[in-house]
């Protein structure tokens, strides 16, 4: 029984474990494809273990499998790089070692389990920004490794305090119940939650702890960053929810101001900070890092609205989306290797390459929340728990924020089909990045759609009651 | 139920025919285009025959769909101006296949709106048409189309977002999502803030002076079969989601904003006139009598009788036939000419006189001719407004009169005067447009003579909406 909680996690060890080995023997094809292999097994399972009835006991499997997945098509989406240069199997066995630390924090309810996770993850980001290879990508690296160091410092303390608060217990469960009728002053105790939450929002590049995330979603190999952009976020949010959404959490914090609180406030500064930094920037990679952080801020919301699984859902299918996105930068970089990654180079991508044109644009679409795309689905479960629970400014906020979020992610739309017409490039051959693309695209339609078909609109309705 | 499903998904189904039959065989997707759009009008019709014509929105189930005397005029007008579109766009030379399953896509996101019965259902539609309709202005555009396109995605976007949080907040406060349920008000609290958040969304599309500036731009910039879904249809939805979701939902807060929406609506009217009495260019012309002639709309929204708002669906029917056999014509000359400059036209009715025939229709229509589409629904419209604030209605009567200046003046600076040389070897409209324009000039005569063709249908729901309301 325990141990195939753990399976999915052990199996991504493996798989980067096996990369690892076939790298020994300068056997970078088995390589890659024994790290996709794990990814694709560590999905496989928690989908076969699906409990009979449909209840809330199938989301963290449900997201566990889609963690996986979306893993495996990034890989695959490296394939070219991974099998050619020398470092490229480091780079496939890295992203298993991402993956499995993900799924440990995605599935675990113990501290120490997460504080276990959140570094292994750490650890093995650092490693697969750095393959980036170039000077800026090391100096990324630097950069944050650096934060890291202190993140996990904090992080160290404030599980620490927690623990010892708690008696030595370190379940989620039990420390909210033993810290609230624990002898410590109510205020070590709310400083610690404070450091828990300021961590986990450096983890998912949450305002203003985002420092790093630009450089090194710009520097690491796109590939790389569509991995880190979409799997670690995604289960960083994840803990979050589960860690900041339980029962008698706010009256443990009498004396403090309770996290909840905090966290409003960094969903906040995400959406305004992420949104209008993201307007700026005139590369699209470094577009896409910004607006991560809005989008990080909108399932934040979700959390501050006691929605877990809203949050969850919205930073998945956000990942999603996004882990396309990135792929779509190596695609288009495939077919045109002078491409400066400029968003207005892109400009005739629709007549050039009408398919990965059009997988963009649907993913793009999907960030901005139109609807019948999967980003659409994620915004209304969060705004409508936003709305329930008395937190409409902040869902007016996201709305805002979304509305100006076309402002970047339709200039992609318009360099790509507005401008430029007429010019009708040489045939380019498309390669493992545009079908990986294309795989997101196709998924961020279906997720984006299924609320249509798997019950009708009862399953809109649901959310927004 | 099933015929109104089909409805949408016969366009749907359409749009992809459209576009992989165009790659199999080159010239198909026109032919698909008006087949579906024909089909369309076809179901539409027998969808009004057998449908249940009185009663609120599906009254008694939760379905997703439904079809009443307040949605039938509108789903029949989108029904026509799909047909006209394609007609229009039928020498549409750069990648028709993609041009003409847009067209169709957006054809069966508008059916969706007017007909969905599930306020979930209606805001999914609703968004749905945005993209279709930014390529259509984006990529078949004139050369102002990639800042027209982004205007009209955002203003229409940041309406209708704010829009899903007063929907929010209307679920969140006790309304049901079904737009036919009895108890549908919210509580009188959360009503200002349900209202005014869902008229951002509607006000941008109507839309309401300030609100308006995305319009000449779109209306300008789009291709023909473009301005006509813009002007015809389009703008109609703001109008119909104030009657069919704002109204209902907030009562109170709607009869508190009246007057407040009755200036709006007034500076409109006059505005729109005297905007379009100083513009040089015909199409830009045609888009600022738009705000106008949607100023009654939102004048009689404010209003808020029975009559009134029968008066508003009116102006909206009449309006849609109106102005898209404007933006019809304006578009036919600009495919001959390469310019609707009116101070380089000129004499247009001897060079092509069954161009500047339908062109003077078109304008004694628009400027509310008593026996054509216009003019019983903008003077019920008054009627009601004075009953209402009594002699502030007399700056409608001015922007009446604008209308009358803008349109006779653009007839007699394009059609009448000297010929301009230029256009001398002209060809006159040939049998499609001719085709497209007899089959918009018939409603506004029907229109005219016989209103009750909207009326009868429309005033039941709403005299029941306002019954249920209990002003």
């Amino acid at each position: 029984m325990t141990w195939t909680i753990i399976a999915p996690t052990l199996l991504a060890a493996a798989g980067a474990v096996c990369a690892l080995a076939f790298d020994a023997f300068g056997m970078r094809r088995s390589a890659s494809g024994a790290a996709v292999a794990g990814a694709v097994a560590a999905g496989a399972v928690p989908l076969a273990l699906l409990p009979s009835s449909v209840s809330v006991a199938w989301v963290i499997p449900v997201l566990e499998a889609a963690v996986a997945l979306i893993t495996a098509v990034t890989l695959v989406g490296g394939w070219r790089r991974s099998t050619t240069s020398s470092s490229g199997p480091m780079s496939a066995a890295l992203g298993g070692l991402v993956l499995s630390a993900s799924l440990l924090v995605m599935i675990t309810h113990d501290m120490v389990l997460l504080l276990v996770g959140l570094e292994a993850m750490g650890l093995a980001a650092y490693g697969l920004t750095a393959l980036g290879g170039t000077a800026e990508a090391r100096e990324a690296t630097m950069k944050y490794v650096i934060q890291g160091a202190v993140a996990t410092g904090l992080l160290i303390i404030g599980v620490s305090v927690l623990f010892v608060a708690s008696g030595g217990s370190g379940g989620y469960a039990q420390v909210v119940t033993a810290t609230g009728a624990s002898p410590f002053p109510r205020s070590a105790i709310a400083l610690a939650w404070a450091l828990l939450a300021c961590v986990l929002a450096f983890k998912c590049g949450a305002f203003p702890f985002h420092w790093w995330a630009p450089d090194v979603y710009e520097h690491s190999s796109p590939p790389a960053a569509a991995l880190l952009a979409s799997v670690p976020k995604i289960a960083v949010v994840v803990a979050t929810a589960q860690l900041f959404v339980q029962r008698g959490l706010s009256s443990t914090m009498l004396t403090f101001a309770t996290p909840v609180a905090l966290i409003a406030a960094l969903a906040a500064g995400s959406i305004v900070f992420g949104n209008l930094a993201a307007l700026r920037q005139r590369s699209m990679r470094r577009m896409l890092a910004y607006s991560g952080i809005a989008q990080v801020g909108y399932a934040l919301v979700g959390v501050v609205s006691r929605a877990p699984v809203a949050a969850m859902l919205c930073i998945t299918l956000y990942g999603l989306a996004a882990a396309g996105a990135f792929l779509s930068v190596e695609a288009v970089g495939d077919g045109d290797p002078s491409w400066d990654g400029r968003i207005d180079t892109l400009a005739g991508l629709g007549s050039r390459r009408p398919r990965l044109a059009a997988a963009i644009a649907a993913l793009m679409l999907s960030m901005t929340g139109i609807p019948l795309l999967a980003g659409f689905v994620g915004k209304l479960a969060v705004f409508s728990a936003a709305v329930d629970t008395g937190w409409t400014w902040l869902a007016v906020l996201g709305v805002v924020g979304s509305v100006v979020s076309f402002g970047y992610y339709g200039r992609v739309l318009g360099a790509a089909y507005l401008t430029g017409d007429g010019i009708a490039g040489s045939k380019v051959r498309s390669g493992a990045a545009e079908a990986a693309t294309l795989l997101t695209a196709i998924a961020v339609v279906i997720a984006g759609m299924a609320p249509l078909f798997v019950g009708g609109l009862a399953a809109l309705s649901l959310f927004a009651r | 139920m099933t015929i109104l499903l089909v409805l949408v998904a016969v366009p749907l189904a359409g749009a992809v025919v459209a576009w992989v039959g165009e790659r199999m065989h080159e010239g198909s997707a026109r032919w698909v285009a008006l087949a579906t759009t024909t089909v369309q009008g076809a179901l539409t019709v027998m969808a009004m025959s057998t449908a249940t014509v009185a009663g609120p929105a599906g009254s008694g189930g939760n379905g997703l769909v439904a079809l009443d005397g307040l949605s039938g005029p509108l789903v029949s007008l989108t029904a026509l101006l799909g047909i006209v579109c394609v007609l229009a766009s039928w020498s549409t030379r750069r990648g028709p296949g993609a041009y003409f399953g847009l067209l169709l896509w957006l054809q069966a996101a508008v059916t969706a709106v007017f007909l969905a019965a599930n306020i979930l259902a209606l805001y999914v539609a609703w968004e749905a048409v945005l993209i279709p309709m930014w390529f259509l202005i984006g990529v078949w555009g004139h050369e102002g189309r990639r800042h027209a396109a982004m205007k009209f995605f955002v203003y229409t976007f940041a309406g209708s977002a704010l829009m899903l949080v007063g929907i929010l907040v209307a679920l969140r406060n006790g309304a049901s999502a079904s737009l036919g349920a009895s108890a549908f008000a919210v509580a009188s609290t959360a009503q200002p803030a349900v209202f005014w958040l869902l008229l951002a969304g509607l006000a941008v599309k109507i839309p309401v002076w300030p609100l308006h500036t995305w319009l000449p731009d779109a209306h300008v910039e789009a291709p023909t079969a473009g301005s006509i879904m813009l002007a015809g249809i389009l703008l109609k939805m703001g109008g119909y989601g104030f009657i069919r979701v704002a109204l209902p939902l907030a009562p109170e807060a709607a009869t508190a904003a009246g007057p407040l929406l009755a200036t709006l609506g007034v500076i409109g009217i006059v505005y729109g006139a005297v905007m379009a009495l100083a513009q040089t260019d015909l199409k830009r012309l045609i888009a600022y009598s738009s705000v106008s002639h949607m100023g009654f709309v939102v004048l009689a929204l404010a209003v808020g009788t029975p009559a009134a708002l029968t008066a508003a669906v009116l102006v909206m029917v009449a309006h849609g036939v109106t102005s898209a056999l404007l933006f019809l014509l304006a578009g036919a000359l600009y495919d001959r000419t390469r310019t609707l400059e009116v101070a380089r036209l000129g004499g247009l009715q001897r060079t092509i006189p069954a161009w500047g025939t339908a062109f003077l229709f078109g304008c004694l229509a628009s400027l509310g001719l008593p026996g054509l589409a216009g003019f019983p629904g903008e003077l019920l419209t008054f009627l009601e407004g004075f009953e209402a604030y009594g002699w502030w209605m007399v700056a409608v009567a001015v922007g009446v009169v604008l209308a009358g200046v803008y349109n006779l003046r653009a007839v007699r600076r394009v059609a009448h005067g000297p010929e301009v040389p230029a256009w001398k070897g002209l060809a006159d409209l040939d049998w499609r447009e001719r085709l497209a324009v007899g089959l918009l000039a018939l409603p506004i005569v029907a229109l005219g003579v016989w209103p009750s063709l909207v009326t009868s249908a429309a005033s039941p729901v709403v005299a029941a909406l306002v019954a249920r309301m209990g002003r």
